[in-house]
């Protein structure tokens, strides 16, 4: 379903040095598949997941999604976004507008759905994450794990092809990261591709179908939830294992 | 001249008041006008000033704005609304709308620093939301930053206005009768200047004062919106 | 929309206007009271040391150096001129050094006794002046000019009305133009300021004393011309040195060296020089 192909990225610092931050990259996510990116802070995970919508464009190698190259310059990236939906470590809900108005803003904008019609999937979903209650009132009265449940559902009112989770729980207090990860669950259970950089292991042993490795900007080691964690093959993961665990 | 037939000469004599308050409308029609081009023509400028190309570099009209807002501000207003009084419409008649122009103009630059500025600091998360979920550009700024960068825009868009509003008393220059010329005008027929200057003064500082007060109820309104 | 911005504008216009008034007629009145008591103690003090500008040895001139060509910016940029040479000439008779001061005609008058010791500046003799100051005898005659362009139709005092006329702020032109039925007066800083909005077509004719209309129209002699005053009935005017209310001492010794200036022939050679050009 995504096909990632040799890609690089490159950032510039501020003194010229150029820090190589993806250093090749090769990966195909299947339809149906979890993937799970596991991996030390500055290993390239978020910066990988960013590249596959395109938030980071990547210095060179391509992404084909669906039979498309998304890095070609002609591809309309804001249709390959709306089937692409991204969640992120800080929720990023918008502030201005009332939860409703997060969940119906973009498919009624983009004239996907009408009003109505926006509303209505909407209220189903926030009543699938018991958050119909709040479909009145802005983001900032809303806990941390209530703000991430919303934003899992924002994505999904574009009835997207594959979810993307850069850190999803990562910025909750610890007693709201087991709702959030709920939600999540009972999306892979729905059959939703999922690819999910994340620090719960185990998310990654009970949902993933694969397990990746990323450090140095590389995939240093893929393999299967069991195996990854009973038989880590190189001593980083070992190490990084042996620190998480 | 006693105080009170000073008073009576500046104020009260051949309804010399009138003058004063024509002066005030005049004063205030040119800064309200300009106050809408410099908002207008400066969120634009603004808008120009962040473009950027899809590979992040700076767009071209991101060098036209900054252009605009360097020659705008290193030259003194004053000669700015010469320049246009004189040489670039010298051939109109509506000395308000000419007077109007070049203040919006001059204020733009400030005004699109500002909103420049109330932009930058909306979380940037929020384009990205906005991006990742298929919006345009143009969408995310119109529904989400800007009415976020509305709250970091108004104060100092406050203090741009009242600076605007007592800039414009330079059009003496070009013989337009605002508030500071009918003072002036009132000293050339009295050969007094105290009442006419103190007059003129104390009616500035009172309209600012309640712009102040005014600003001040809809910056608190806009706050407490926060806590919704 | 426009009738909540007339609305708010009309509130703000009343609250200003009540205010202004309630505290200019306080606060100021305070302040008023010690500047005259102030000055009462100055002008005690100067009756006592037989007070007058005379005691000084420097006098201290404003003039309005836009006012051709009785006083302008000179190549040097300092004033020159008519008047400039003649409050000279007549420093060096009264044994003083003169320095003069440029500034903006319609606040010569407020300023002598404070700021200034004398006005000389083309200032034309008025009864309102005279309130506020003390004029020497008159150096000069003068009648004002209307400019207009070559095409006008403008030639009697009909046809000035509801006209838009230019002048210089608080001069004899704007004083007259001011009192014209239906006219429409642009007052500006300087008249050279004027001539060139009559140029541009934003005035229909500019009033201004005849010997700088001429100046000004013999700089744009295609397309201005400059019609006499007395064709629209205005009366001949007398230019003098406006000096401290009171101080006859000043008065007199400045009238004492026009006198002498105009016997010993330097008055006439001054106005070959810089008025009649010969």
């Amino acid at each position: 379903m995504i096909t990632v192909k040799n890609i690089v990225k490159d950032f510039k610092n501020m003194d010229g040095s150029v820090n190589h931050v993806l250093r090749g990259i090769d990966y195909t996510v299947e339809q149906g598949q979890k993937i799970v990116i596991v991996g030390p802070s500055g290993g390239g995970k978020s910066t990988f997941l960013r590249c596959l919508n395109l938030l980071e464009t990547p210095t060179s190698g391509d992404i084909i999604f669906d039979g498309e190259n998304i890095t070609d310059p002609k591809t309309d990236i804001n249709k390959v976004r709306q089937r692409m939906g991204m969640v992120f470590q800080t929720f990023n809900l918008f502030n201005n507008l009332t939860v409703m108005e997060n969940l119906t803003l973009a498919p009624v904008k983009l004239k996907i759905m009408k009003e109505e019609e926006a509303e209505e999937k909407a209220l189903n979903l926030l009543r699938r994450v018991n958050l119909e209650e709040k479909a009145d009132v802005y983001p900032s009265s809303l806990s941390g794990g209530q703000k991430q449940r919303i934003a899992i559902v924002r994505s999904l009112c574009m009835n997207p092809e594959v979810m993307l989770f850069d850190e999803p729980t990562s910025a909750l207090d610890p007693e709201m990261v087991g709702e959030v990860l709920d939600v999540m669950k009972q999306l892979a259970d729905d059959g939703m591709t999922m690819v999910v950089v994340t620090h719960e292991m185990g998310f990654a042993r009970e949902v993933g179908t694969k397990v990746l490795f990323m450090a140095d900007g590389i995939i240093m080691e893929e393999n299967t939830p069991d195996k990854f964690f009973t038989e880590p093959q190189t001593p980083r993961l070992k190490e990084f294992l042996s620190k998480v665990l | 001249m006693t105080i009170g037939e000073k008073f009576t000469a500046a104020f009260i004599a051949e309804n010399r008041w009138q003058l004063y308050l024509k002066g005030l409308g005049i004063t205030i029609e040119i800064a309200f006008f300009a106050a809408i081009i410099g908002l207008m023509l400066g969120t634009v400028l603004a808008l120009m000033n962040l473009s950027t190309h899809k590979n992040g570099k700076p767009a071209v009209v991101h060098y036209l704005a900054t252009a605009y807002v360097d020659i705008i501000r290193g030259t003194p207003s004053v000669l700015q609304l010469l320049i246009m009084w004189f040489i670039v419409m010298k051939s109109s008649n509506n000395g308000v709308l000419v007077a109007s122009l070049s203040f919006g103009l001059n204020s733009a630059a400030y005004v699109s620093e500002i909103v420049r500025a109330g932009i930058l600091a909306v979380d940037k998360g929020q384009m990205e939301a906005g991006r990742s979920l298929g919006l345009t550009k143009g969408m995310t700024m119109r529904y989400v930053v800007l009415p976020q960068a509305m709250k970091n825009i108004i104060p100092p868009m406050g203090n741009e206005f009242i600076t605007l509003l007592k800039e414009t008393a330079i059009v003496g220059y070009v013989s337009l009768n605002d508030l500071t010329r009918a003072a002036n005008l009132i000293q050339s027929r009295t050969y007094e200047a105290f009442m006419p200057l103190i007059g003129a003064a104390v009616i500035y500082f009172v309209v600012i004062k309640a712009l102040t007060l005014a600003l001040g109820v809809l910056e608190r309104r806009l706050r407490r919106s926060d806590n919704r | 929309m426009k009738k909540l911005l007339a609305l708010v504008l009309t509130g703000v216009l009343g609250v200003s206007l009540l205010t202004a008034c309630g505290s200019s007629s306080s606060a100021p009145s305070a302040a008023a009271e010690t500047a005259s008591t102030e000055g009462e103690a100055a002008s005690v003090e100067a009756e006592a040391s037989s007070g007058s500008a005379l005691d000084k040895d420097t006098l201290i001139i404003g003039t309005n150096a836009a006012f051709p060509p009785f006083e302008y910016a000179g190549d040097d940029g300092t004033p020159a001129g008519f008047d400039i040479d003649l409050i000279n000439a007549i420093g060096e008779k009264l044994g003083k050094k003169v320095e003069v001061k440029d500034m903006e005609f319609d606040s010569l008058v407020a300023s002598i006794g404070n700021k200034i010791d004398i006005a000389i500046a083309g200032m034309t003799v008025t009864e309102e002046r005279q309130k506020m100051v003390d004029f020497s005898d008159s150096y000069y005659e003068a009648v004002q000019n209307v400019i207009v362009a070559k095409d006008s139709a403008i030639a009697s005092a009909d046809d000035l009305k509801n006209k838009k006329i230019g002048v210089q702020l608080g001069t004899t032109g704007d004083f007259i133009a001011s009192d014209i039925e239906g006219s429409e007066v642009s007052q500006y800083n300087k008249a050279v300021d004027a001539v060139n909005d009559l140029l541009n077509g934003r005035v229909d004719c500019v009033i201004i004393d005849a010997n700088p209309a001429q100046e000004f129209v013999s700089q744009h002699a295609e397309e201005l011309t400059a019609l006499e005053g007395t064709q629209f009935g205005f009366e001949t005017e007398n230019y003098a040195i406006a000096m401290p209310k009171g101080d006859t001492a000043l008065v007199e010794a400045v009238n004492q060296a026009l006198k002498e200036l105009k016997e010993d022939g330097t008055f006439d050679k001054l106005v070959a020089a810089n008025i009649t050009g010969e």
